[in-house]
């Protein structure tokens, strides 16, 4: 089962307020998360048009547990709640 | 005409009354009456001496028997755990070249491919940079990618990068040279 599929994966990047760096014919397109101008975390995105294409590899990407990261595209994990976990750890100024 | 007297007899009162006509007819024979066998004198200690048998093999068997559930749900256990620990096994694998992208690695990076559910994820763990594929291949291919795109995209905004990415870059930049 996958954690975290491509629907979501888009659902998190528009949570995040992500900008994207699309690549003319390359696997990925790649986000970037900004916070008080600065980019604070960035993942690829698969290209495809499957809905449920695999994108667990945004857990690690995102400093976050499975979990949290499913809370993070479903709701409940706030942007400002991420970027706390990102400051706990250091990763975020 | 003359009136006849019928009397309907079911054919299970006929059965009963020939077999009460029989038992009446069957001579009694006294001969082979049973006397019921006076009780030995110790049938109390043997009644308790079964008891106790029975009682003794009834424990060990019970106590067998739950030695064998909790046997079996330990194995139970133990595979998921055998199931759980093969399907995250992880393979680390060096990454020599990013061909067929016009970039050079000055030393090979280390892999680490992870199943992670349906997918295989496979990982850049010093950058953090990560990628997902259907397969090991398919997997290390998408990283192969990830780290060409992570380059280019965290180098274009390097003057604002937050520590993550900028640690992210750094290293990349010690793999990584631009071939002229």
């Amino acid at each position: 089962m996958r954690i975290i599929t491509k629907e979501l994966a888009l659902k998190i990047v528009k949570k995040l307020d992500a900008h994207i760096f699309s690549r003319d014919r390359k696997a990925h397109d790649i986000a970037m998360v900004f916070h008080d101008g600065q980019c604070i975390a960035q993942f690829g995105l698969r290209r495809g048009s499957e809905k449920d294409l695999g994108h667990d590899h945004v857990i690690k990407d995102l400093h976050l547990n499975p979990h949290k990261a499913r809370l993070l595209a479903q709701c409940p994990l706030t942007r400002d709640q991420w970027i706390q976990i990102l400051r706990d750890k250091g990763l975020v100024s | 005409m003359k009136r006849r007297n019928l009397t309907f007899v079911s054919p299970l009162e006929s059965s009963e009354a020939q077999i009460a006509s029989d038992w009446q007819t069957c001579p009694r024979n006294t001969e082979f009456r049973i006397e019921p066998e006076a009780p030995p004198e110790d049938w109390e200690h043997q009644v308790r001496q079964i008891f106790e048998s029975f009682t003794k093999t009834l424990h060990t068997e019970t106590q067998a028997e739950l030695k064998l559930i909790a046997l079996s749900a330990r194995v139970k256990c133990l595979e998921s755990s055998l199931e759980e620990v093969r399907s995250r096994a992880a393979v680390v694998v060096p990454i020599q070249s990013l061909a067929p992208e016009n970039l050079e690695l000055a030393k090979p990076i280390q892999v680490l491919l992870q199943q992670f559910g349906d997918d295989c994820v496979a990982s850049f763990l010093d950058a953090n940079i990560n990628a997902s594929g259907e397969t090991q291949e398919e997997a290390l291919t998408n990283l192969k990618d990830m780290i060409v795109g992570s380059f280019e995209a965290l180098s274009g905004v390097a003057y604002k990068l937050g520590p993550g990415p900028a640690r992210q870059l750094a290293i990349l930049s010690e793999f990584i040279k631009k071939n002229n």
